[in-house]
C-alpha cells in the first residue's frame, strides 16, 4: 500500500470499481460491510427482538394501555387480576398501563441522552487528540475532573442543583457521560492521526475539519457505536436511580423508577416495585446484548481482549 | 489434583470468612429480644438526648423514659394537664404558676433525692442554653421559694404554660451532677456529651448505651419511684419503616414506630398488634396572598373553591385507619380544636361557581411539596398527586414541583411559593401554638399574609390569647374557625400515628403523649 491510500477511506469509489472488488478491499465503508452481521448472533437476535417488542409497545402505548395511567379509579393496592393485569399502586392507578406508557418516556429519553452524550464526548475527544497540546490537556483534564466523581453521585448532585424533571435529568446525566466518549475517541484519534492516509491527506492540503470528518471518523466511529448501545442500558440505569430518588420525571408522569421507589415501602404489595424492575432489566439486557453482538463485529479487537480475558 | 485443592483452599476461606463476619456480627444476643430485654425500631431523628437540647422525636422519645418532669399529661389527655413531680395553681392573671414537690420520695439514677433546686437548675438551664427548646419558658422567670415551692412569673399572661411542662425537653436533670460536669445556665455549659453518656434523670430508665447513628440501649434505674419496669433493658434501633416491619414479622423486634397503615396491616394478627394514636401534625394547604408570587391564589373566590374541590374522604382513605378530618388547623384532641363535623366537605358544582367568579383561566398553578418526606405515612408525594387528580377533576390544574425537604422549606420560608403542602406538628398541646397561623405570625409571613391583612381575625386571636381558662377553648375554636374560612390554610387531614407491637408483649400503654411506654409494657 502507497502512501495516502487510506485503508478504509471514506472517499468511496465508483460502481463500476465497486462490483468487481473483493469487498475487503479499500473503499468499503467498515460499517457497511459488518452492522447486519453484527446482530445474526443468538444473543444479539434476543436482544434485537426485546428491543423491537419494546419500541412496539412504546409506539403504541395509548392503544396497548387499557386504562388512563394517571387516573385513580381503581381500589388502591389491588393485586395483579383479571381487571387490573398487575395489580394498582398506592393510589389506585392501572400499574401495566403506567408501565406500559413509561416506556414512551424512558427509552426515548435514554436513546437521546446517549447520542447527545457520544457525539458531544466524540467531538471533544476527537478535537483533543487531533490537536493535542494545550487543547488536549485542557479538555482530557475537565473529563478527569467528571470521572473523579461517582457517576450517579454526580447526576444526582447536579439533577437536584437543576431541580427535578426528565429535562434536567437528562442533562445531568449528559454532563456525566461524555467523558467515556471523550476517552475513548481521543486514544483512537491519536493513532488515526499518524496513520499513512491522514499524513498523506494533510500533504494534499486537507484542513482539520476534513482530515477529521472524512478521514478518521469512518476509522473510529465503530468503538463508539458500541460503547453508545452498551451505554443505552446504563442511561436507563441511572436514569431510573435518579427517578428512584425523586430527581427524575416530575409526578404524575409514570417512570420506571419512580414506581419502583414508591414500591419499595410496599413489600406486601410485591407488583408495584417487581414488574417494573422487570421492564428495566429486560430492556438494559436488550441493550447489552445487542452492544456485545456490535461489539464482536465491529471491534474485533476488543473483543479478541474480552475473550482472552474471560477463557 | 491441583484444581481440586485450589477448590477446597477456596470453599475452606469462604465457610472460614462467612464465620468470621458472623462473629463480628455481634448483638445476637439481644436481636429478638428476650425476657427482660425489649426491643424497639425506628427511624433516628436524633441529635442528643441532653433534654434541655433535644427537639427530636427520637430525643424526645428516650428522654420520655429517662427524666421525669414538672407536670404531665396523664393516660395521654392532652387536653389537662396534671401533676408530675410537683403540684401547680395558676394565678388568675395567667402570669403566675406555683409548683410545690410532690414526688419528695423521687430519686435520681444514682440515688440523689430530687429538690427543688435541681427543678429550678433544670428549668434555668433550659433557658440559659438558647437551644432549639429555649422557647418553651421564653419570658418567664424561675425562682426559689423555699425547699417545697417554686414561682413561675411570666411577663404577660401565660396560660399554655401547663400544656408546656410536660414536654420532655423540660426534663428534671441531678443538677449537683450535672454542675460538676460543665453544666451551667448559660451558653457556655458543656455537660451535653456528658448527658449523652451517664443520662441524669429520675424517670424508670437510664442511659446504658448511646450511638446516635445505629442505636441507643437503656436499662432500668433501681431509684425509680414507681412500680420497676418489666423490661429491664430497652434497645431503640436506628433501621428503615421497610426492615421494621420484616424484623416484626420475623421478631427480630418488639416495637415499631413507622410503619405506615398499608404495611402495618400487611401483618397477620397472629404475629403484632396494632396500635393507633391520633397525631399531633397537621396537614394543609397553603396560598400566597401576595399578588406578586401568584394572581390567583390571593382571590378569596379561588381559595374557597380549592377548599371545595378536595375529596376529604378519599385523602382519609390514603390516610390511613384512623386518620381524621380536621376543621382547623389545631388537631382534634387539643383544647381550642375546632369541631371536626364543621369541616368542608366536597362540593364540585360549588367549585365550578366560584372559579368562574374568580376569573381563573385554567392556568397551571405551581405547587410545592417535600417530595421525600412522609408524616406519620402519609407520603406527601402522593398525597400532591392524589390533589393534582382531584383538582383536575374540578377544573383546577397544577403542576407539581417537588422538592426535597430542605429545598422546599427554604422555599417556604423564602414567600415565594404560590401554593403547596404544609405541615406543622405541635411544640406542645395548646391552641396558642398555632398562632404563627395568625396574619403577622411567623409562619403567616412564609405566605406573605401581613399583620393588618385581616383585623377580623386579629381582633378573634387578642379575645383568644386574653380569654380566661374556662372560655379560651371555644374563644380559640371561633378564630381558628375563621381563619380556615379564609381559605389561605387548608386543613386538609390530622394522620394517625401507627405503633406495631409484637404479640410477645402481653401488656402495654401508648398514648398521644409518651407514645409507647416502655416502662408499663410487660
Amino acid at each position: 500500500m502507497s502512501i495516502g491510500t487510506p485503508k478504509y477511506s471514506a472517499e468511496g469509489s465508483t460502481g463500476a470499481e465497486a462490483a468487481t472488488r473483493d469487498p475487503l478491499t479499500p473503499g468499503v465503508k467498515r460499517w457497511q460491510l459488518r452492522f447486519p452481521r453484527s446482530l445474526r448472533t443468538p444473543l444479539g437476535f434476543v436482544g434485537a427482538a426485546i428491543l423491537l417488542i419494546w419500541l412496539i409497545v412504546a409506539v403504541f402505548a395509548p392503544l396497548i394501555a387499557p386504562f388512563d395511567p394517571l387516573a385513580q379509579d381503581f381500589p388502591r393496592l389491588a393485586a395483579p387480576g383479571s381487571e387490573n393485569l398487575l395489580g394498582t399502586d398506592t393510589l389506585g392507578r392501572d400499574v401495566f398501563s403506567r408501565i406500559v406508557v413509561a416506556a414512551r418516556t424512558t427509552l426515548p429519553a435514554a436513546v437521546f441522552v446517549v447520542i447527545c452524550s457520544a457525539v458531544l464526548g466524540s467531538v471533544l475527544g476527537a478535537i483533543a487528540g487531533y490537536f493535542g497540546r494545550a487543547v488536549d490537556e485542557i479538555i482530557m483534564r475537565i473529563a478527569d475532573l467528571v470521572f473523579a466523581f461517582p457517576t450517579i453521585i454526580l447526576a444526582m448532585v447536579i439533577a437536584a442543583a437543576l431541580g427535578p424533571g426528565l429535562k434536567n435529568a437528562i442533562i445531568a446525566i449528559l454532563l456525566v457521560s461524555w467523558p467515556s466518549y471523550a476517552r475513548v475517541t481521543r486514544s483512537l484519534v491519536m493513532t488515526a492521526r499518524s496513520s499513512e492516509y491522514v499524513i498523506a491527506g494533510r500533504l494534499l492540503g486537507f484542513s482539520a475539519g476534513r482530515s477529521l470528518v472524512r478521514e478518521i471518523a469512518p476509522n473510529v466511529i465503530s468503538p463508539v457505536v458500541v460503547l453508545a448501545t452498551l451505554d443505552v442500558g446504563s442511561a436507563i440505569l441511572t436514569m431510573a436511580g435518579l427517578s428512584f430518588l425523586s430527581l427524575g420525571a416530575v409526578p404524575p408522569t409514570p417512570d420506571w423508577g419512580a414506581m419502583i421507589s414508591e414500591g419499595v415501602s410496599q413489600f406486601a404489595a410485591w407488583w408495584i416495585a417487581f414488574f417494573p424492575g422487570l421492564c428495566i432489566l429486560t430492556i438494559v439486557m436488550a441493550f447489552n446484548f445487542i452492544g456485545d453482538s456490535l461489539r464482536d463485529t465491529l471491534d474485533p479487537h476488543t473483543a479478541q481482549e474480552v475473550g482472552e480475558t474471560t477463557s | 489434583m491441583r484444581r481440586l485443592t485450589r477448590s477446597f483452599v477456596a470453599i475452606c476461606s469462604t465457610l472460614a470468612l462467612t464465620a468470621g463476619l458472623a462473629a463480628c456480627s455481634g448483638g445476637s444476643d439481644e436481636a429478638g429480644g428476650s425476657g427482660d430485654t425489649i426491643v424497639a425500631e425506628t427511624a433516628f431523628s436524633l441529635a442528643t438526648i441532653d433534654p434541655h437540647r433535644q427537639f427530636e422525636f427520637t430525643g424526645s422519645t428516650i428522654d420520655n423514659a429517662l427524666y421525669q418532669t414538672a407536670l404531665e399529661f396523664k393516660d395521654g389527655d392532652l387536653t389537662k394537664p396534671t401533676d408530675g413531680l410537683c403540684s401547680f395553681e395558676m394565678s388568675d392573671d395567667d402570669k403566675t404558676m406555683t409548683l410545690k414537690l410532690k414526688q419528695k420520695d423521687a430519686k435520681f439514677s444514682n440515688g440523689d433525692p430530687v429538690t427543688v433546686d435541681d427543678i429550678v437548675f433544670s428549668f434555668e438551664r433550659l433557658q440559659g442554653l438558647k437551644g432549639n427548646p429555649s422557647f418553651f419558658l421564653d419570658g418567664v422567670k424561675v425562682k426559689k421559694i423555699d425547699d417545697e415551692t417554686i414561682e413561675l412569673k411570666s411577663e404577660k399572661p401565660n396560660p399554655a404554660l401547663p400544656y408546656i411542662l410536660p414536654n420532655s425537653s423540660i426534663g428534671i436533670v441531678n443538677s449537683k451532677v450535672v454542675k460538676e460536669n460543665k453544666g451551667t445556665t448559660d451558653e457556655k455549659d458543656g455537660a451535653e456529651q456528658f448527658l449523652n453518656e451517664n443520662s441524669q434523670g429520675s424517670g424508670p430508665y437510664k442511659i446504658d448505651t448511646y450511638d446516635p447513628d445505629s442505636q441507643v440501649v437503656l436499662t432500668a434505674n433501681e431509684h425509680y419511684n414507681g412500680p420497676a419496669p418489666k423490661y429491664k433493658r430497652v434497645v431503640l434501633r436506628n433501621v428503615s419503616a421497610e426492615t421494621q416491619l420484616t424484623d416484626i414479622q420475623s421478631g427480630q423486634a418488639q416495637v415499631a414506630y413507622d410503619l405506615n397503615s398499608d404495611q402495618a396491616n400487611s401483618i397477620d394478627d397472629s404475629m403484632a398488634q396494632k396500635t393507633s394514636l391520633p397525631s399531633t401534625r397537621s396537614l394543609y394547604i397553603f396560598n400566597n396572598m401576595d399578588s406578586k408570587v401568584s394572581d390567583i391564589t390571593t382571590n378569596e373566590d379561588f381559595r374557597k373553591a380549592v377548599a371545595s374541590a378536595i375529596d376529604y374522604d378519599k385523602i382519609l382513605e390514603l390516610s390511613g385507619e384512623g386518620a381524621q378530618r380536621m376543621a382547623g388547623l389545631v388537631p382534634n384532641e387539643f383544647n381550642g380544636a375546632v369541631p371536626k363535623d364543621q369541616a368542608p366537605e366536597r362540593d364540585l358544582e360549588k367549585t365550578k361557581k366560584l372559579l368562574k367568579k374568580s376569573g381563573y383561566d385554567g392556568e397551571k398553578i405551581p405547587f410545592h411539596y417535600s417530595s421525600d418526606q412522609s408524616v406519620n405515612g402519609v407520603d406527601l408525594a402522593q398525597l400532591a398527586e392524589t390533589l393534582q387528580a382531584q383538582f383536575k377533576e374540578a377544573g383546577i390544574n397544577l403542576a407539581l414541583k417537588p422538592a426535597p425537604s430542605a429545598t422546599q422549606l427554604d422555599g417556604f420560608r423564602s414567600g415565594k411559593q404560590p401554593m403547596g403542602i404544609g405541615t406543622w406538628g405541635a411544640d406542645f398541646p395548646d391552641p396558642s401554638n398555632y398562632n404563627v397561623f395568625v396574619p403577622g405570625g411567623s409562619v403567616a409571613e412564609r405566605v406573605n399574609w401581613d399583620k393588618d391583612a385581616d383585623p377580623a381575625i386579629t381582633k378573634l386571636a387578642d379575645k383568644a390569647e386574653k380569654a380566661d381558662e374556662d372560655s379560651r377553648g371555644d374563644a380559640y375554636a371561633t378564630m381558628y374557625k375563621s381563619l380556615s374560612d379564609t381559605g389561605v390554610w387548608i386543613p386538609l387531614v390530622q394522620p394517625v400515628d401507627t405503633i406495631v407491637v409484637g404479640n410477645s408483649v402481653k401488656k402495654f400503654v401508648s398514648n398521644a403523649d409518651t407514645s409507647f411506654d416502655f416502662a408499663k409494657a410487660e
